[in-house]
């Protein structure tokens, strides 16, 4: 199914781009991440998931979605 | 939802203003303002020049919205602004804005510290540390 992945941070420095829509082979978002921790650019960035801007937990397991928006945020910096 | 994000440094001219916006609002007494300055960190005998600020705007919006109502809930307050800085800032500029009204003090020290805290944990901003020889490295809020 088709995705559009977003990336923040040290993620766009890495990958080059900020978003691409692309086909994905996982069904839930706990075996995108594990797919994602095993891309050897960007494996060893600590980094958490919100798809359709919510906020995944570690623990949790969604199921994705045709057109889902998946973000892959590293960690904050702000203030 | 309230603009919480600037474009470049906050300027001591648009403080001093909504600082001056608050003039009417007469049942507050007490005024509290966290000031977040760039910081010249010294990196293996570099030193830091200015930091790019990028982020998710969507997500922070709502977490940002989410943090104000807790704020709310939280604290008995008149009224609350948060801004944040996006692009490059200088180091000793200025790149995040917590201002906070109250009838009363013991209000506004408790919810700068809580909404300053509740900001750098939950708001998806993320920070390019950029060194005077323009290499860099990310930050991560310790």
């Amino acid at each position: 199914m088709e995705v559009t992945l977003k990336y923040f941070g040290q993620l766009v420095d890495v990958l080059g781009t900020h978003e691409e829509t692309r086909g994905i082979e996982q069904h839930t978002s706990a075996a995108l991440l594990d797919h994602l921790k095993k891309n050897n650019a960007i494996g060893h960035i600590p980094f958490q998931l919100a798809i359709n801007q919510k906020l995944i937990d570690q623990d949790e397991n969604v199921t994705l979605k045709e057109g889902d928006v998946i973000a892959l945020l590293p960690p904050y910096a702000g203030g | 939802m309230k603009k919480v994000f600037i474009e470049g440094p906050i300027s001591s001219e648009f403080i001093g203003d909504a600082i001056a916006k608050h003039q009417s609002k007469t049942s507050i007494g007490a005024h509290n303002i966290f000031l977040g300055q760039v910081r010249a960190d010294a990196v293996d005998g570099k030193n830091v020049a200015a930091i790019e600020y990028t982020c998710y705007e969507e997500l922070a919006n709502t977490k940002l919205h989410e943090i104000r109502e807790a704020a709310f809930e939280k604290f008995d307050l008149i009224c609350m602004h948060i801004y944040h800085s996006l692009g490059t800032i200088k180091a000793g500029e200025i790149c995040f804005f917590v201002f906070v009204s109250a009838v009363r003090r013991k209000e506004v020290y408790a919810a700068t510290e809580w909404l300053v805290n509740q900001v750098k944990e939950h708001t998806p901003i993320f920070g390019k540390e950029i060194f005077e020889d323009e290499t860099h490295q990310w930050k991560v809020n310790s």
